[in-house]
């Protein structure tokens, strides 16, 4: 799945209506939408506000390790012209100066910067982007994903010359709509490597949840079970080997399983 | 070469170095750092997604730059010492310990050679009447990224006015230039790793092709260097073993034993905490490298028989077990 985490309801508005989103019911602080692939929460402003949106989204969507995680928002620039797009390569926290560095996939389509986070709006332009909330949605991003998978989209909004009125929903909306397929052709090719890497795992972790679940076992037997049974489903996915039929004797089919595959 | 990026510390940006590393490639985006380990050593990275495209990254190095060698490794020298100008490597051996001792696959270069240079001498100052060797390519291949990062151009030289001290180039490269246009150094050896090809199908992704490495292998033996043989890992086996020995028959048909500076074998090996790991990003294999590791190659009958089929063709002095 791919999270989106966006501090404005303006700025979500244009990827809402691109990808076809609805509003979620529940019962956090925070607002989300969402469609079978994608889910976009609104953080509000700031990176602390990021940061906890990014523990809310996890836990609102099932808690599920290493999924597609994305900051996109609007950020001033010394010189760009509004409304162009950068993929971010760096973030520095302007308050810790911690830095993050996003990998970045093969073949990007999108133009890279690096990207301050102040802790408050920056009107000293300069050559990095200045936001507000990169860092704060990174570090918390790492908890829950591998670091590929987790990126920031900028789009300019202000510069020494001119700014746009933040509060304007339609200029915002206007910006960033010109855009939407780079973004989501970005995002696809982070797909690609999400259902390459960790599609699969998803699928094995469902079966072994399966065969595990209403067991009465204790912590050490899950622990083992569960490397085991991992073993098995990989196995049998590649070999196509004769299912088993886990409903009763689990411990014995464990056994059987350990001993045909020699581990 | 092209990279997407390329991380500089800024200490180094200014180097002439760095800058006739950049000269030499390819790259969309230059960011700087303030230490390599910003970017290579944090978790919660996927080695295998970065294989994919790795980056490149331009660093110094300080400390530990000369490390001594496990005991028993060895390919007939006393003293042994290795060193890595560069961590990780272009190729992608499945079984590589790489992949489980770092937690990024970018490419990281480090650039102050003349540091390698000082620390090498001050062990040979200490050792005046020694014959050391220097290991190069534990790390990464010591001669792939060679037209990239001019290495071997510099120890090369080094190298050869300094004659107690033996430099081991370990590669599977057939990157061969930096030899062809420098006269044979009776210091230097230049040691290929080699499996017949349907081992290196299975197992050696992206590397030469058997035939390439012999060919290298072959020329540089007849332009005069000094070369050696390094099966390691082998993966012979009862059902394979005949491979093995058309593979042995094969590389001495070319290879002349009697100049042949030495020959090691060794088994797949490799330590619980970066097997481990391997076995979590490497999924698809983990019942293969489980079956590897339990192995317990050298008591098989097959290793027994590879070993006495090389005899046949190099004297077992030169034959080290690693």
């Amino acid at each position: 799945m791919i999270h989106f985490i966006v501090a404005t309801t303006s700025e979500a508005r244009p990827l809402i209506d691109f990808f076809k989103l609805k509003k979620k019911n529940s019962i956090s602080n925070f607002i989300f939408f969402d469609n079978d692939e994608i889910s976009l929460t609104i953080s509000g402003i700031g990176k602390i506000n990021a940061a906890m949106s990014v523990t809310h989204t996890y836990y609102e969507f099932n808690k599920i390790k290493n999924n597609v995680w994305v900051n996109f928002g609007i950020a001033g620039h010394m010189s760009h012209s509004i409304g162009k797009i950068f993929l971010i390569n760096k973030i520095v926290d302007k308050e810790t100066n911690y830095k993050y560095f996003p990998h970045i996939i093969k073949n990007c389509n999108l133009a890279q910067k690096s990207c301050i986070t102040y802790s408050e709006q920056n009107l000293f332009y300069n050559d990095d982007l200045s936001d507000m909330e990169a860092s704060g949605f990174f570090m918390a991003a790492d908890k829950y994903s591998t670091k590929e998978l987790i990126h920031s989209i900028k789009i300019i909004s202000d510069n020494e010359k001119e700014k746009i009125d933040f509060s304007d929903k339609k200029k915002i909306y206007d910006i960033i709509k010109p855009n939407e397929k780079m973004i989501a052709s970005y995002i696809e090719n982070i797909n690609k490597i999400w259902k390459k890497f960790y599609f699969y795992k998803k699928t094995i972790d469902e079966k072994v949840k399966k065969v595990l679940q209403n067991k009465n076992l204790s912590f050490y037997q899950k622990k083992e079970f569960t490397k085991v049974l991992e073993y098995y489903f990989l196995n049998s996915e590649k070999n196509s080997s004769k299912t088993i039929d886990f409903s009763d004797n689990l411990a014995e089919k464990i056994k059987l399983i350990k001993r045909n595959l020699k581990i | 070469m092209k990279f997407e990026n390329i991380y500089i510390e800024d200490e180094i940006k200014s180097l002439k170095k760095t800058k006739s590393i950049l000269s030499r490639i390819k790259y969309k985006n230059i960011i700087f750092c303030d230490k390599y380990t910003e970017i290579f050593n944090p978790k919660n990275q996927n080695f295998r997604i970065q294989k994919i495209n790795p980056n490149l990254i331009l660093a110094k190095k300080y400390g530990k730059f000369i490390l001594k060698t496990p005991p028993k490794f060895s390919i007939g020298f006393k003293y042994n010492y290795y060193f890595s100008h560069m961590l990780n490597c272009v190729y992608d051996c499945k079984y590589c310990f790489l992949q489980g001792m770092f937690n990024s696959a970018n490419f990281l270069v480090f650039v102050n050679y003349e540091d390698f240079f000082e620390r090498i001498d001050c062990i040979l100052t200490k050792n005046p009447n020694k014959k050391i060797c220097f290991f190069s390519g534990y790390d990464c291949d010591s001669l792939a990224l060679e037209k990239i990062t001019n290495f071997l151009n510099s120890f090369l030289t080094f190298f050869e006015q300094r004659k107690n001290a033996f430099l081991e180039v370990r590669t599977k490269s057939t990157n061969i230039e930096v030899f062809k246009k420098n006269k044979p150094i009776n210091n230097v050896i230049i040691s290929y790793s080699l499996n017949p090809e349907e081992i290196i199908q299975k197992y050696e992704q992206k590397t030469p092709t058997f035939a390439k490495r012999l060919e290298s292998l072959h020329l540089l033996q007849s332009l005069g260097w000094k070369v050696g043989i390094r099966f390691d890992p082998i993966f012979v086996s009862h059902d394979n073993v005949n491979i093995y020995n058309r593979f042995v028959e094969n590389i001495f048909l070319k290879i002349n034993p009697n100049t042949l500076h030495s020959v090691t074998i060794g088994e797949f090996r490799m330590p619980n905490s970066f097997l481990n790991k391997i076995l979590k990003i490497r999924t698809n294999d983990s019942l293969e490298f489980l079956e590897l590791h339990n192995n317990k190659l050298k008591k098989k009958e097959s290793y027994s028989l590879f070993k006495k089929k090389l005899r046949t063709f190099v004297s077992a002095r030169k034959i080290y077990e690693n």
